[in-house]
């Protein structure tokens, strides 16, 4: 797979703490762990229409995902965040956590594999 | 240098570690990690250099920690990270004292780097300036600057020590070079003052349509040429010390605007309306008679009386015998060390013409004689040849001042008295008279 269709893309991350292997590690497994946590959290609170939850949820996960440059789900978690906090568009907004959800997890898969989580 | 400490307060675990991981690349931060804000403020009396503060916390908002943070920790800077760009929220931030406020995007490290850089800096300069403080209160500890033991200068030891110990306004007189200056910067400097400012004004180099302006400020526009807003010397000195040097030659009508500054401790800007309240130890210097300018008219004398507080009148170098050799191999030593040349001695024949000459120009007329001459000499040693003096001839001077036949003697009989430490006995030999003359004229009190 090209660097181009590489789901994420670790750039910022190495920019930030160098390319030490044993640390980029640790920060993928980090960045597994508050993903899932965030994820869930979004799902959860939509199903519920707590959307300030939601709104809170997405405000956290966005620079995460920016520094592992999942490019592609920038646009989507600006849209939850921002229609979280005007109080959801319900179905609308709720569609879209799950999609963006949906490839998060897949894209966390790829990290899993290539980490060995 | 010592460590910077950094505080991260960052809930986001990733984004924490992130930070701390980059910021602890330089090996003199020592950062600790927060993920809320109530664990940030009870770490506090570690004293960080820097708070980097998450706007969004699970416990407070950031605007509550920071709030708290300026509390208890003033000083410390915090500057905001925030996953959100809000002018009005980081307007609002800024006004309450954020150092900087910053969206969490790719610039966010190089942003904080030059904080990191700006704020060492700034630390850095702050202790340099301390330092240089507490090396100009060493340079000045007056024992070190004024040297000598003869009882005309031990008097005035006493005198700046009783000075030190309270805020009476000091009032020093004496002959030009009798070091007028140099005891006001020994008094501020060994006062409970010494870390704030000491401001020396020279009234008589100020010309009569500036000095107010200059003393007390001005306000912008206040006349052709106040193009900004201008502090004055009284300001500057706030805290501190101002000594005004030569305040015989202040003219009336400023001398009424200075009594009421004495008086009310407050002063306004020229063209401007605020009182501002001031505290500044006064020491005032002349080489003028004040209570003779007060008869003359060309003093008040309500301010006279406000500047008397303590009297310290400093002798002229003629009248402290010995001293001069003190003070002459002082500054011999002083020019050697600051010039980096091997320490030179000083003859008997060069210590006799030194005590033998009058020094109408007093100690800083000897420094200069002795700098030459240690210029001059070609050897280790500075002798009678190298001292060369070129003051204006003293003894015409002094016969100039047309004093009685009596008040001479009495000046004479004085002059060799305060150089002989009160040997009665060594005088009257030196000036060939009988001891009994000199001891009816002391009865008399006609010395």
């Amino acid at each position: 797979m090209s660097e181009s269709e590489h789901p994420y893309n670790l750039r910022k991350l190495i920019d930030y703490i160098g390319d030490d292997p044993v640390t980029i590690r640790e920060m993928v497994g980090i960045f597994l762990q508050s993903a899932n946590d965030l994820s869930s959290q979004m799902l959860d609170s939509g199903m519920k229409n707590d959307w300030e939850n939601v709104a809170k949820a997405a405000h956290k996960l966005k620079p995460s995902l920016d520094i592992f440059g999942m490019d592609e789900l920038m646009a989507p978690i600006r849209q939850i965040e921002q229609q979280a906090k005007n109080g959801g568009h319900t179905d609308e907004t709720f569609n879209l956590v799950k999609s963006l959800v949906q490839r998060l997890k897949s894209i966390m898969l790829f990290m899993r594999s290539d980490y060995q989580f | 240098m010592e460590c910077f400490r950094i505080f991260v307060v960052e809930d986001d675990p990733l984004y924490g570690e992130m930070l701390k991981h980059h910021l602890s690349l330089n090996p003199d931060n020592e950062v600790h990690l927060f993920k809320t804000g109530s664990e940030c403020l009870k770490n506090l009396y570690r004293t960080p250099s820097l708070i980097s503060l998450d706007y969004s916390l699970p416990d407070m908002s950031g605007l509550d920690v920071m709030r708290q943070i300026k509390k208890e920790n003033g000083d410390t800077p915090v500057v905001i990270v925030s996953g959100q760009e809000d002018i009005s929220t980081a307007v609002a931030l800024l006004r309450e004292g954020a150092y900087d406020y910053f969206v969490k995007d790719d610039d966010v490290k190089d942003r904080l780097w030059n904080i990191i850089k700006k704020i060492r800096e700034n630390l850095q300069l702050k202790s340099e300036i301390s330092y240089l403080k507490e090396e100009i209160g060493r340079k000045y500890e007056f024992r070190n600057v004024i040297k000598g033991n003869s009882p005309a200068i031990r008097q005035i030891f006493s005198l700046i020590e009783k000075a030190i110990k309270t805020n009476i306004t000091v009032s020093v007189t004496g002959e030009t070079g009798t070091g007028k200056e140099l005891v006001a910067k020994a008094i501020h400097y060994n006062s409970p003052r010494a870390k704030k400012p000491f401001v020396a004004v020279n009234v008589s180099a100020i010309p009569r349509d500036l000095i107010e302006s200059e003393m007390f400020g001005h306000e912008k526009g206040s006349f052709t040429g106040a193009i900004t807003r201008k502090t004055g010397k009284f300001e500057q000195a706030q805290g501190g010390s101002i000594f005004l040097d030569e305040i015989g030659e202040m003219d009336l009508h400023m001398q009424s605007k200075l009594l009421r500054v004495i008086q009310e401790r407050e002063l306004s800007r020229v063209g401007g309306n605020d009182l501002i309240k001031i505290d500044v130890r006064l020491i005032v210097a002349t080489n003028r008679n004040l209570a003779e300018e007060v008869q003359k008219g060309n003093f008040r004398e309500d301010l006279y009386y406000r500047l008397l507080g303590l009297p310290i009148e400093l002798p002229p170098l003629r009248y402290r015998g010995n001293d001069i050799l003190i003070l002459a191999k002082f500054f011999v030593d002083d020019f050697c060390q600051e010039n980096k040349i091997p320490k030179l001695a000083i003859s008997e024949a060069a210590q006799q013409k030194l005590m033998q000459y009058s020094f109408p120009g007093n100690v800083r007329e000897l420094k200069a004689v002795m700098e030459l001459a240690a210029v001059l000499t070609d050897s280790d040693q500075i002798d009678e040849q190298h001292i060369s003096f070129n003051s204006t001839n003293a003894s015409s001077n002094f016969l100039l001042e047309e004093n009685t036949l009596e008040e001479y003697t009495s000046k004479i009989i004085r002059f060799y008295l305060d150089k002989y430490d009160n040997n009665v006995v060594l005088v009257a030999k030196k000036l060939d008279i009988g001891k009994s003359t000199i001891y009816r004229m002391i009865k008399e009190n006609k010395l």
